[in-house]
């Protein structure tokens, strides 16, 4: 009797070539590693062809330009270069495409071809935003800059300097400085004084929240100079700096923050309440209701204000107001900063004062790199800058009433394309973008 | 001789346009041995081919480390001055050339309809070109790239040549070139529209070409030589290169540089587009003598020069073609006229310069920018054209000698006496005319 035949196991290409979890350190959290890449100056770049040169005789052992990990190429019009190169992205899609797992992507930070596993096919380069990996013409095999393992050939002989290899501008100190900045607003308006943010008063110094002094005219009926005047220090603050209260003063803009620390990943905002114009509404419905109940409706479930009235030293512990904070903080489970983006009506009120903003934030298109970073968009936690566009190789316009001004993007962006600018100001000399 | 086994591939390519027919040869180590390469070994092969032959060749530096690298070598019997003449072709022509797979390419007979050659991985493929004929320069190489792609570098003619006009002027690509002695002429006598180059092979000099090349391009920049870069700098040094200058002020963009050059000699200029609001359009500012010539006649020179451009007519001769103070259409009408039949030329018209033998001067194309002037120019930019190395450059760079050329050839101090001997001898032809003695 014939013994039955047990199927045998078919070797899957997972078995071969196993994806390798991008590991990712304890520092990666509050500092994140800046791997190296080349900078390209088209200012600099005189289409010499020395980068093509230098670059072949690495990848084929002799001159052969066609052969290059690197092209440039040039408007044969106005002599605008453009160099076509490997920007070894965060999160490479010529990785995703290939068929054989022929692409990794180091510790290092670097995007190589293992030429062992590479059969040519040419997907890396459809997929490639840049369309980076070159099609040798002759051999027709895959070429793709490696940064010569650390110390790019084409950087040490580009005659003009146009090539740089960098590591980004280190600039990470405007992070830690609005970390520092939430941590005393929060320890100042929650834990040591109560009550600070909706109404504060020093000596002859008075302070209020602009959307509660908004209620408290329609609840009561009366415009009162003191109580306006002092509501309107956040607003001018808001004409100098944008939307700054949000990004680093707002005590639950914190609370926001900590808890999507904790909550990296999210479960989505429900596409029926994605519209930033909710705020607005919601504005105008506490401003209405309160003229009709006659008492500031929306500053008794106001989340700022619960926070600063019942989480201090001297807080009043109402078990109501305590169940509005963690209830509203869980909306950052959806969505980053969801609350802000679509509910705020404090945010709302200081949207519309950001109309005679001063200042304004700009991702210039000249140094921009688009598709290969798209790491503006990644950080950006309103998430106003528009990664599609981004993708499609277009620098996006930034909507400064809904930016808080964290000045996130000016932080991350590696090539100094994101910057403040008067709003008058163009985003780089020649440029029309902003 | 081996030495140049790995400068050179070792193939010389025939295109017979009366037969449609192209082959290829081995190249001679030992002719190349006697003639070193570039113009003076143009003029062996020209020697061995019927006297309407057209030789477009390499130097053995072509496309190496060596800096500005990037010259090819047009030579042929000149139908205005009826004898030797040889044009040089920048860019990235030359190294596209060599990098296609042939060091020279001989040009024989004249087909009977318009044509192009063009070279590909050492295949040599003519292709017809029948509704061509009048195309200005630009609509050329739109229609060359929809029927031959992948070509990376073209030496084309425009309606001048048709209308067989005494101003043409071959073209590198819709640049212009420094063409000024009838090639264009030539061409269009074969019918040939258009040569095209794709070098997506490669050849592998010698290792320590890079680290010589950077040593070269640090002493250069050490000396000041390479402390003016872009078109401005050169015209000012030119005969009433001030006035020209004039006329460009603010209308400059990026410089570019030929093939692995250290001091970029061409810069882009804009022109407004009328009716384009804020929309510009450009054109590469190259040949400096001819910039020079047109811009003394008018306010408007850079309309006329991207008139000539794409007519494919000599700027240079076009600026003496013209009368002082004309309005813009007017010098656009007599420009169009000088691109066709009909137009004479005077004796003066023809290239020359101050400083320079007028024969000599026309020997290597009528346009080479004067920057130096008597022997001093004929010893370095015929060298040059021997080399394979730009003409421009070897004057700007004035600290730039003869035998820091040739160390990218050898590293032995004696090959490299020897090797300067031969390019003196060569000159010394080529200077003379003389056809060049040597045999297969």
């Amino acid at each position: 009797m014939e013994a039955s035949r047990q199927p045998e196991p078919q070797l899957k290409l997972e078995d071969l070539r196993p994806r390798v979890p991008e590991k990712k350190k304890f520092s990666d959290w509050f500092m994140p590693r800046r791997n190296k890449y080349i900078l390209f100056d088209p200012a600099k770049c005189t289409g010499c062809g020395t980068c093509e040169m230098i670059c072949s005789t690495r990848n084929v052992a002799k001159v052969a330009p066609a052969s290059a990990s690197v092209r440039v190429l040039t408007d044969e019009k106005l002599g605008k270069n453009f160099a076509v190169l490997c920007q070894h992205c965060r999160r490479p899609l010529c990785l995703e495409a290939c068929p054989t797992r022929a692409i990794e992507k180091g510790d290092d930070g670097i995007v190589r071809i293992n030429d062992l596993f590479c059969v040519d096919c040419g997907l890396c380069t459809m997929a490639c935003p840049e369309a980076a990996p070159l099609k040798d013409p002759g051999s027709q095999e895959i070429h793709k800059c490696d940064l010569c393992e650390g110390d790019p050939l084409c950087v040490k002989h580009c005659p003009e300097s146009a090539l740089t290899d960098t590591r980004g501008k280190a600039l990470r100190w405007i992070k830690a400085a609005r970390w520092s900045v939430q941590a005393l607003s929060f320890l100042f308006l929650v834990i040591l004084v109560v009550g600070t943010f909706c109404y504060f008063r020093a000596g002859t110094v008075e302070l209020s929240c602009p959307t509660g002094t908004l209620q408290n005219i329609a609840s009561s009926g009366t415009l009162i100079l003191v109580g306006a005047s002092s509501a309107l220090a956040l607003l001018i603050l808001t004409v100098l700096f944008g939307r700054v209260f949000c990004g680093w003063v707002c005590p639950f803009g914190f609370v926001l923050d900590l808890v999507d620390k904790i909550t990296p990943k999210k479960l989505g905002w429900p596409n029926f309440l994605k519209s930033r114009m909710a705020k607005y509404g919601i504005l105008g419905g506490a401003v209405g209701s309160s003229a009709l109940l006659g008492y500031q409706a929306f500053c008794t479930v106001c989340p700022i204000g619960t926070l600063c009235r019942s989480y201090g030293v001297q807080s009043v512990m109402q078990s109501a107001e305590l169940a509005i904070v963690p209830a509203l903080a869980a909306t950052e489970l959806a969505e980053r900063r969801s609350w802000c983006r679509y509910l705020c009506p404090v945010g709302a009120t200081l949207g519309i004062a950001s109309l005679l903003r001063l200042l304004k934030v700009v991702i210039g298109a000249r140094k921009c790199k688009k598709f290969s970073c798209i790491q503006c968009a990644e950080v950006c936690p309103v998430g106003i800058i528009d990664a599609d566009q981004l993708r499609e190789g277009n620098s996006p316009k930034i909507p400064m009433t809904e930016c808080i001004m964290c000045l996130r993007c000016v932080d991350r962006c590696p090539y100094s394309a994101a910057k403040i600018r008067f709003r008058w100001q163009k985003a780089t000399p020649g440029e029309t973008n902003a | 001789m081996s030495l140049y086994k790995t400068f050179n591939n070792g193939k010389i390519g025939v295109a017979d346009l009366t037969t449609q027919s192209a082959y290829k040869l081995d190249l001679s180590w030992d002719a190349l041995g006697n003639h070193v390469g570039g113009a003076a070994m143009n003029a062996w092969l020209l020697s061995e081919y019927e006297s309407d032959s057209l030789v477009l060749g390499t130097g053995p530096l072509t496309g190496s480390f060596a800096p500005a690298s990037a010259l090819l070598v047009g030579t042929f019997r000149s139908p205005v001055f009826d004898h030797l003449c040889h044009v040089p072709f920048l860019l990235r022509s030359g190294p596209e050339m060599k990098f296609s797979g042939v060091d020279y390419l001989i040009i024989r007979g004249a087909a009977k309809e318009p044509c192009a050659v063009s070279v590909t991985r050492g295949q040599i493929q003519i292709f017809p070109l029948p509704d061509s004929q009048g195309k200005p320069v630009p609509e050329l190489l739109q229609m060359l790239r929809r029927d031959v792609p992948g070509f990376r570098a073209s030496i084309v003619t425009g309606p001048a040549a048709d209308g067989y006009s005494p101003y043409a002027s071959a073209s590198i690509a819709s640049h212009g070139s420094f063409d000024k002695v009838g090639l264009a002429s030539r061409m269009a006598a074969k019918n040939l529209k258009a040569v095209l180059f794709s070098g997506i092979e490669g050849l592998p000099f010698r290792e320590d070409h890079p680290a010589l090349s950077k040593a070269t391009e640090k002493m250069l920049q050490a000396s000041g030589s390479l402390a003016n870069k872009g078109f401005l700098p050169v015209v000012r040094k030119l005969e009433d290169g001030g006035e020209a200058a004039k006329v460009l002020r603010g209308r400059l963009g990026r410089n570019r540089a030929c093939y692995h050059c250290p001091c970029p000699c061409l810069t882009y200029a804009s022109i407004e587009k009328p009716g384009a609001g804020t929309e510009k359009d450009g054109l590469l500012l190259m040949d400096h003598s001819g910039w020079a010539s047109l811009s003394s006649k008018s306010e408007d020179a850079l309309f006329l020069l991207r008139r000539c451009l794409e007519l494919g007519l000599d700027p240079r001769a076009a600026g003496y073609g013209l009368r002082e103070d004309r309005p813009l259409r007017e010098a656009i009408n007599a420009i169009e006229k000088l691109a066709h039949a009909g137009a004479s030329i005077d004796e003066e018209d023809y290239p020359s310069t101050t400083g320079i033998d007028t024969r000599t001067y026309r020997l290597f194309g009528g346009g080479i920018t004067p920057l130096s002037s008597g022997e001093a120019w004929t010893d370095r930019v015929a060298a040059a054209m021997i080399l394979g190395i730009c003409p421009v450059f070897i004057q700007i760079a004035g600290r730039l000698d003869r035998s820091d050329l040739l160390r990218f050839l050898s590293s032995d101090a004696e090959e490299i006496k020897a090797l300067g001997g031969s390019i003196d001898g060569e000159i010394e032809m080529l200077l003379e005319g003389k056809i060049p003695e040597g045999s297969v």
